[in-house]
């Protein structure tokens, strides 16, 4: 374990050596959540619209964004790389699982953006715009759980596209088409609850809502109680079945590759 | 770089393109589906709330697609080619462009000539030509004129930041961040400016020219408030692409200019 614990060390110290970058992040997350916060207010305004207010939209928007720098769907470029290069035979070859090491080398990252984007950003949102509370102490407690969730889930979609692509060859299509559905389905825009009802019923039955819909609905306290804990249930439910999915995939992708040859 | 040897360029990348077919339709198809999500989520939003600052869908969707379009033809001239310049300067291989006979500027953006943006192509054109039959807008010839002329002004305007960016790689080294944060910006134009503050309106009319873009040309095609311009100079505002290119032109050239090699 401490192996793997290392390896987010090292991605860590890694990201640290662009320590200048930082304020150009900070300014981009500002951006983004600004544009968010202006159209919440454009249509909201005073008032509610189905009883959500701009205060909750502009909580809603702030832990999006800032969610999204944390997830670890990023992990299917790494991957790629070491397809393209050929460094995965090296990287295979290793004593160690190759997936809990792309996990604690992508954890690494998040801890280094929690630290420097992600919570600086949180405070530039609050003093700027403002912050409501968590609803309780349990939907608050239930929203960390949904973090983690929310993490596990990115970090599986990811790694099932760059299993994806040692059949397609094609990590790029795959991508591309893995955001698309984020935008769509992650509900980290535009509220669920906002959506006309055959695109909800569509939205709920994917994973996607685990990435930004889930833990913010969670947080506002506009999903408590039995539902709260069976959608959490039901995610737990989702990394079940997407870890039997990449576990299979993954036996059959090592052999492919060895019949390419090293 | 003649049009000649341009021509002949291109029909070389799309031999080289073709050795893949099925990867480059594919890739093709990845991205609009990937855009396909953008212009949904913004439908859905307006499926909920009717209007955005009194812009209906296709409204938005009108100006949305200008953005896009533009930003594709205007991309295929300067993005990757501007994003993997700081991997040559530090490689040492951007040398070789210097010692061609031709304009290195030229030569650089036309090798590196993108034809991948057809899939931008033609998701954000098919939207805008939708979105022009159901506003059923009674143009004249020279609103065509107009519409054509703010396509280019834009193309001009992106591929314009998008040199300025490459060319501190001569001087700063590291850019990618500079690239998200142009990207970042540029969601700002997915939408109407007036539900922006007016330092926004500002920033993107004086500051960083985005609002030239899509915004103000939208607006005057669409009889919409344009806020800080006045209805006679809408002819003024296609004109902002090409003055914002050759700034940004005259930057990269002097910067490779003042550029002395990573040695090697």
């Amino acid at each position: 374990m401490i192996t793997y614990f290392m390896f987010s060390v090292k991605a860590f110290t890694n990201q640290l050596a662009y320590r200048a970058e930082v304020w150009l992040r900070l300014l981009g997350n500002f951006v983004t959540i600004l544009i968010q916060v202006e159209i919440w207010k454009a249509v909201i305004g005073s008032g509610n619209v189905d009883g959500v207010t701009v205060e909750q939209m502009i909580t809603y928007s702030v832990i999006n964004t800032l969610l999204s720098a944390l997830l670890l769907n990023g992990v299917s470029s790494k991957v790629d790389d070491s397809l393209k290069s050929g460094g995965i035979a090296s990287e295979l070859v290793r004593p160690l699982s190759y997936p809990l090491y792309l996990l604690f080398d992508g954890l690494g990252n998040s801890i280094y953006q929690l630290t420097f984007t992600v919570a600086p950003s949180f405070l530039i949102a609050w003093l700027f715009f403002g912050i409501l509370p968590p609803s309780s102490a349990a939907n608050f407690i239930a929203f960390l759980g949904a973090l983690i969730i929310a993490l596990i889930v990115s970090f599986l979609l990811g790694y099932f596209i760059s299993l994806l692509a040692f059949w397609f060859m094609n990590h790029f299509a795959l991508s591309w088409t893995l955001n698309g559905l984020i935008t769509v389905f992650s509900g980290s825009f535009l509220p669920i609850w906002f959506f006309p009802h055959y695109w909800a019923s569509l939205a709920k039955a994917l994973p996607f809502q685990y990435m930004g819909y889930v833990p913010a609905t969670i947080y506002l306290g506009k999903m408590t109680g039995t539902q709260m804990w069976q959608t959490l249930a039901l995610g737990m439910g989702w990394i079940a079945a997407l870890l039997v999915l990449v576990q299979w995939l993954w036996a059959r992708a090592v052999r492919r590759l060895v019949i390419q040859g090293g | 770089m003649t049009i000649q040897l341009f021509g002949k360029l291109v029909r070389l990348l799309m031999k080289e393109r073709m050795a893949y077919r099925a990867d480059f339709i594919l890739s093709a198809f990845a991205q609009i589906i990937s855009y396909a999500g953008d212009y949904i989520v913004i439908w859905l939003f307006i499926e909920q709330f009717h209007n955005l600052a009194g812009w209906t869908w296709p409204e938005i969707a009108f100006l949305y697609s200008i953005g896009l379009f533009s930003y594709a033809i205007g991309a295929s001239f300067s993005f990757v080619q501007m994003r993997e310049l700081e991997g040559q300067v530090k490689q040492g291989t951007f040398e070789t462009i210097l010692i061609k006979p031709v304009n290195p500027y030229f030569y650089f953006v036309s090798r590196g000539f993108n034809l991948a943006y057809i899939a931008h192509i033609a998701i954000s054109g098919s939207v805008l030509i939708w979105a022009m039959i159901k506003l059923g807008l009674q143009w004249t010839w020279l609103d065509y004129v107009y519409l054509i002329l703010a396509l280019i002004g834009g193309a001009l305007i992106q591929a314009g930041l998008l040199t300025a960016i490459g060319a501190m790689s001569f001087i700063w080294v590291r850019t990618g961040f500079l690239f998200s944060l142009f990207f970042r910006l540029k969601d700002f134009i997915s939408y109407p400016l007036p539900i922006f503050g007016s330092f926004v309106q500002l920033l993107l009319t004086v500051g960083v020219p985005l609002a030239f873009i899509n915004f103000y040309p939208a607006a005057f095609l669409l009889s919409k408030e344009a806020l800080l311009i006045p209805q006679w100079a809408m002819w003024a505002v296609p004109a902002v692409g090409p003055v914002c290119y050759w700034i940004s032109y005259r930057f990269w050239m002097y910067s490779a200019n003042k550029y002395q090699g990573a040695g090697g």
